[in-house]
C-alpha cells in the first residue's frame, strides 16, 4: 500500500469513526446510559430531522452530545494547529504549546477567570492601588470574557514571538523556539503570581487549576460555536496554504523562487494556529500532546504533503479526543461496574478514578511515552 | 521568421541599471552595477568570494530587493511583477537545498509547476506530463519515486535542474551548480545546462567559481570584483593575465584548450603555487 492509498484508507476510516464515536459518546456515560438509538434520536432532533424525542432525559443527553462535539472540535483544532506549526517552522517538534501560543491563551483565560471571580478591582489594587474590594463580577462581564481574553493572549503572544524571531524579514526557527521558551517562562511566572494572589479564594483557584488541566464537560452552545468557528476557519485555510507549506519545506527563498509568497503564507498559517488554538484552549484548557503526537503519527502513515496531512490531522485529532471521551465515560464505568460485580471493589474504584481524570492529564500520560517511543524508533532508523 | 530575428525583437531577458545593495551589517554587496543579459545568451558570472555574485543573483530574481536601481525582466519592471509572474519568467537553481524527507523526486519536480497552477491549484495531467518529461531530459526517470533525502550530490543537482526546466521560464539562473561535485559530475551538469540552453532554448545565467568550465560552455563571462563589473566579454577577452591578476593575484597559470564544445579554442586558468623567487616566470603558457 503506497502513501496515497494509505491516505485514502485513513480518510474513509476516520470519516466513518467520527460520527460513530459522537454517537457512542452521547449514548454511554457513568450515569443513566442511554442507548445508541436515544443518542441518534437526539442528534436527529437537534438537526431538525426528527420533530420530538420521547421521555428520556434530554438535558443529560444534550450535555453529552455537546461534550462529544467539543472533544471533536478541540482535538481537531489542536492537531491541525500542530501540523501547521510543524510545517511552517520545518520542525517536527513544533507545536502551539512550545511556541508560547498556548500559554498566552492560558494566561488570558486565567485573567478572565480572575476577573469573573470578581477580582478586577482587587487585581487593580494589587497593581495600581484602587481601593474598592468588590466580590461580585463587574457589570457587563459575561462568560464571553474568558475566551476573548484567551484569544487576545494567544494572538499577542504569537505576534510577539513572530516579531522577536524575525531578522531582516527572515524568520529564524531556532530563535523562534528559544523565544517561545522564554515567553512560556514569562507567562508561567505571571500565572503563578495571579494564582498565589488568589490562593485564598478556593473556588477561583480550583477553577483555574482544573481549567489548566483541560476539561470537556459542561459545554454550552455558545462555547461550541466559538470552538468550531476557530476549527472551521483553520480548515478553510488549508486549500490556500497546503501546497505552499510543501514549497516552504525547501526554505523560504526557494519557495519564493518557485512563485509562492512566503510572507503571506506565514501570516495566514500563524493566524490560523493562533485562532484555532485560542478558541480551543479558551474553554477546555491545555490538552497536551495532541498537537505534537497526532500530526507526527499521520505523517508517518501518509507522508508529509500538507494538502492531505492537514485535513487528516484534524480528523485524527478529533477521533483521538472522542475516543478518550468514550473510553473515560463509556468504557471505564462499564469496567468499574463489572469489577464490582465480580467483587474486586478496588479495581472498580481505580476505573472510576481514571474515568474522572481530566482528559489533558490522560493524553499526556499516554502521549508522552508513546512519543518517546516514536522518536527513539525514528532515531534508530536514522530518520531524525 | 527565423529564430535569430525573433530573438532580436524580444527585450533583453534581464536588464539592470545602477543597482546598489548594502546589507544591514554595512557590507556593500553590489555597488552601482549595470548589465544586460540578451535573450538566448549563456552567461557566466565569475569572481572571487565576496565579490557580490550570489547577491547579484538574488537581486536579479527579486528574492533580495535592491536598495536602489532598476531591474527589468523581459522589459517589465521587476518591482511590478508579483512572485508568480516573476517565477514564470525566471527560474532559479539554488546552490543547495534543505533536506526534504518524505517528498519523492517526482513531487519535488512537480513543485516547479507551482507558478502555472490556477484555481484550486491542483496539478493537471499536463503538469505531471511536463514533470515526467523534464525528469527524462536529465536522465532521472529511473529514480522518480525515490525520496529527496536519499540521493547523491550529482543526482540532486540533476533533479534541481529538472525542476527548473519544469518551471518553463525562459531564463534559468544557477547558483554554483557544481560546487559540491566530482569532476565527472561537474561535466555532466554543464552538459545538461548546455542542452537546456541549446535544445530547450533557455537563457542561462550561471554563477560559478570554475573558470575553466565557464570558459568552455559560456558565450560571455562577467567578472565581478567588490560589487562591480571588472570585465565583461567573451572567455577569450576576460580570462587574460592582465585582467585576472588584479582580481585573483599572480599565482595563476594560463593556457588554451584546442577545441571546446563551442567548436572554438578557449582559455584555461589554473591556480599554481609558484616556487619562491620565480614569480616572474611565464608559467605554463
Amino acid at each position: 500500500m503506497n502513501s496515497s492509498e494509505r491516505a485514502r484508507f485513513l480518510t474513509i476510516l476516520l470519516l466513518l469513526a467520527t460520527p460513530v464515536l459522537v454517537l457512542c459518546a452521547t449514548a454511554y456515560s457513568e450515569t443513566a446510559s442511554g442507548t445508541l438509538v436515544d443518542a441518534a434520536r437526539l442528534i436527529g432532533a437537534k438537526l431538525h430531522l426528527l420533530s420530538v424525542t420521547d421521555n428520556l432525559d434530554n438535558e443529560l443527553l444534550k450535555l453529552r452530545l455537546f461534550r462529544a462535539l467539543c472533544a471533536a472540535g478541540v482535538g481537531g483544532s489542536l492537531a491541525l494547529a500542530g501540523a501547521m506549526a510543524q510545517g511552517l517552522f520545518r520542525n517536527p517538534m513544533a507545536e502551539p504549546g512550545l511556541l508560547g501560543i498556548g500559554s498566552g491563551a492560558t494566561l488570558g483565560a486565567v485573567l478572565g477567570i480572575a476577573l469573573l471571580g470578581g477580582y478586577g478591582a482587587a487585581l487593580g489594587r494589587f497593581v495600581g492601588g484602587a481601593d474598592t474590594d468588590s466580590v461580585t463580577p463587574p457589570a457587563g462581564f459575561t462568560l464571553g470574557l474568558v475566551p476573548i481574553l484567551s484569544l487576545f493572549g494567544a494572538l499577542s503572544i504569537a505576534l510577539t514571538v513572530y516579531r522577536l524571531s524575525t531578522r531582516g524579514g527572515r524568520l529564524s526557527v531556532s530563535l523562534l523556539l528559544l523565544t517561545g521558551l522564554a515567553i512560556n517562562a514569562i507567562a508561567s511566572s505571571l500565572m503563578a503570581m495571579i494564582q498565589m494572589f488568589l490562593l485564598s479564594d478556593w473556588q477561583v483557584s480550583q477553577a483555574i487549576m482544573s481549567w489548566g488541566f483541560g476539561t470537556l464537560d459542561d459545554r454550552n452552545a455558545f462555547q461550541l460555536t466559538i470552538i468550531w468557528s476557530g476549527a472551521l476557519l483553520a480548515l478553510a485555510a488549508i486549500p490556500f496554504v497546503g501546497l505552499e507549506l510543501d514549497l516552504l519545506a525547501g526554505g523560504e527563498l526557494d519557495a519564493a523562487a518557485l512563485g509562492a509568497d512566503p510572507a503571506r503564507v506565514k501570516t495566514i498559517v500563524l493566524s490560523c494556529i493562533a485562532i484555532a488554538t485560542a478558541a480551543s484552549v479558551a474553554f477546555c484548557g491545555q490538552i497536551a500532546f495532541v498537537g505534537l503526537l497526532v500530526p507526527h503519527i499521520v505523517r508517518m502513515l501518509i507522508g508529509p504533503k500538507h494538502r492531505v496531512l492537514l485535513p487528516l490531522s484534524f480528523l485524527a485529532g478529533a477521533t483521538l479526543l472522542l475516543s478518550m471521551v468514550v473510553f473515560q465515560h463509556g468504557v471505564c464505568p462499564w469496567f468499574a461496574a463489572s469489577f464490582r460485580a465480580a467483587s474486586h471493589p478496588s479495581w472498580g474504584t481505580a476505573f472510576d478514578r481514571i474515568g474522572a481524570l481530566q482528559p489533558g492529564i490522560l493524553t499526556s500520560l499516554i502521549g508522552s511515552p508513546f512519543f518517546l517511543f516514536l522518536l527513539l524508533r525514528q532515531g534508530k532508523r536514522g530518520e531524525l | 521568421m527565423s529564430g535569430g530575428e525573433s530573438k532580436r525583437l524580444l527585450p533583453p531577458a534581464i536588464s539592470a541599471q545602477n543597482v546598489r545593495l548594502t546589507y544591514a551589517n554595512g557590507v556593500r554587496a553590489i555597488d552601482g552595477l549595470s548589465m544586460k543579459v540578451a535573450h538566448g545568451e549563456f552567461l557566466a558570472i565569475i569572481g572571487p568570494n565576496g565579490s557580490g555574485k550570489s547577491s547579484l543573483l538574488r537581486v536579479l530574481t527579486g528574492l533580495q530587493p535592491a536598495d536602489s536601481g532598476e531591474i527589468l525582466i523581459e522589459g517589465e519592471l521587476l518591482a511590478n511583477l508579483d512572485t508568480r509572474e516573476r517565477a514564470l519568467r525566471v527560474a532559479l537553481v539554488p546552490q543547495s537545498l534543505e533536506v526534504l524527507p518524505g517528498y519523492s523526486v517526482e513531487d519535488f519536480v512537480l513543485m516547479g509547476r507551482y507558478a502555472h497552477l490556477t484555481g484550486w491549484r491542483l496539478f493537471t495531467p499536463r503538469d505531471k506530463e511536463v514533470a515526467r518529461d523534464c525528469l527524462g531530459r536529465v536522465n532521472a526517470s529511473s529514480f522518480a519515486h525515490r525520496g529527496m533525502n536519499e540521493m547523491s550530490g550529482g543526482e540532486r543537482q540533476r533533479v534541481m535542474i529538472a525542476r527548473a526546466l519544469a518551471q518553463e521560464a525562459r531564463t534559468v539562473l544557477l547558483d554554483e551548480p557544481t560546487s559540491a561535485l566530482d569532476l565527472a559530475h561537474q561535466l555532466m551538469v554543464y552538459k545538461l545546462i548546455h542542452t537546456m540552453h541549446r535544445e530547450a532554448e533557455r537563457t542561462i545565467v550561471v554563477v560559478t567559481h570554475d573558470l575553466n568550465l565557464a570558459s568552455q560552455f559560456a558565450e560571455r563571462l562577467v567578472l565581478m570584483q567588490n560589487g562591480r563589473i571588472a570585465a565583461d566579454g567573451s572567455p577569450n577577452e576576460v580570462l587574460k593575465r592582465e585582467i585576472l591578476e588584479d582580481v585573483y593575484g599572480r599565482d595563476l597559470a594560463y593556457g588554451m584548450f584546442d577545441e571546446t564544445i563551442s567548436g572554438k579554442p578557449r582559455p584555461w586558468v589554473l591556480p599554481l603555487a609558484k616556487a619562491r623567487g620565480k614569480e616572474t616566470s611565464e608559467g605554463l603558457s
